[in-house]
């Protein structure tokens, strides 16, 4: 009964730290992208602790927010924002360049 | 009733010593094609033989099948994954050449 | 009985900490490998728990994981290669605008 309690408290302190590196790790990135990785990473860790401390149904919840919702929204956001940089730096390109392109210049230019 | 879990226990001693084994290439090998080969011998051996020890312990029933059902899906689902990690660093390291990056 | 705990104290910091380790370095589709191993992991250590408490309901942990893990995996892939990208956002960058 107490090999099985400390097992269980071992475990337990395992998966805290194991969410406290990836944490760390998940604040101390910069780019988005890579950090929604990691922040799957970190679903996944949260979702073992809470089943460590035996809460499965938490643990249920986290694995479907943290697993496919929250890189999901991410990943467009990130996606979204880059195509628009991309958009208006293309704009910027055609409007330096105007007397070549003058179609694609007035194509940007309504937009 | 005895064989049947000394042959779970002996089970799961192979797929663990395999998973371990795959973290270790994981970590080991450092170019990334080479780590997507790490990836098959978790998927497709130790994970599937993880669930038929469980199954092998639990005996039959409905719960022997669900465990055969996520050994099953995950099997299932390490090929088709570890190819769509492979096409995509294939389309992000060298762009130029896409058929000498496959292999 | 608790060989699978035992199995699970073996493999959390074993198995997933290389994964981890991976998944923290390098570039976003280097790092999905390290990723998908730790959703790999992770399904093997709810089934090990589950067998290991004895609470037959943890194995829809499991269950649920060997079906989003690959899920997730693919929707990483789907949007993070830029051929695919530059493909639909060029014909887009007229009909959205």
């Amino acid at each position: 009964m107490t090999g099985v309690a400390t097992l269980n408290e071992v475990l337990a302190l395992l998966a805290l730290l194991l969410v406290a590196a990836v944490g760390t790790v998940a604040v101390l990135t910069r780019d988005p992208s890579r950090q929604a990785v990691v922040l799957a990473v970190l679903g996944l860790g949260l979702a073992l602790l809470f089943t460590v401390l035996q809460a499965p149904d938490v643990a249920l919840s986290q694995l479907g927010v943290g697993t496919a919702v929250t890189p999901l929204l991410i990943m467009l956001t990130v996606r979204r924002i880059r195509s628009k940089e991309h958009q208006a730096r293309q704009g910027e390109r055609d409007e330096r360049g105007g007397p070549d392109g003058t179609g694609a210049n007035g194509r940007g230019g309504g937009s | 009733m005895t064989v049947r879990h000394v042959l779970a226990l002996a089970m799961l001693v192979v797929a663990t010593a395999t998973l371990l084994l795959s973290a270790g290439a994981l970590l080991v090998l450092p170019r990334p094609y080479a780590r997507l080969h790490a990836l098959a011998p978790a998927t497709s051996l130790g994970a599937p033989l993880v669930a038929l020890a469980l199954a092998l312990d639990t005996g039959p029933g409905r719960g022997a099948v669900k465990l055969l059902v996520i050994g099953a899906l995950l099997a299932a689902g390490g090929p088709v994954t570890t190819m769509a990690i492979g096409r995509v660093t294939a389309a992000t390291d060298n762009t130029h050449s896409p058929e000498d990056a496959g292999t | 009985m608790n060989a699978w705990l035992l199995a699970a104290l073996l493999l959390l910091p074993l198995g997933l900490g290389p994964c981890v380790w991976v998944a923290c370095r390098g570039s976003a589709p280097q790092r999905l490998a390290g990723a998908n191993l730790a959703t790999v992991m992770t399904t093997v250590l709810f089934l090990l728990l589950a067998q290991g408490f004895s609470r037959s309901s943890y194995v829809d942990l499991a269950l649920v994981l060997a079906v989003l893990g690959p899920a997730g995996t693919l929707v990483f892939t789907r949007l993070l290669s830029p051929a695919r990208e530059s493909r639909t956002s060029s014909p887009n960058g007229g009909n959205t605008a």
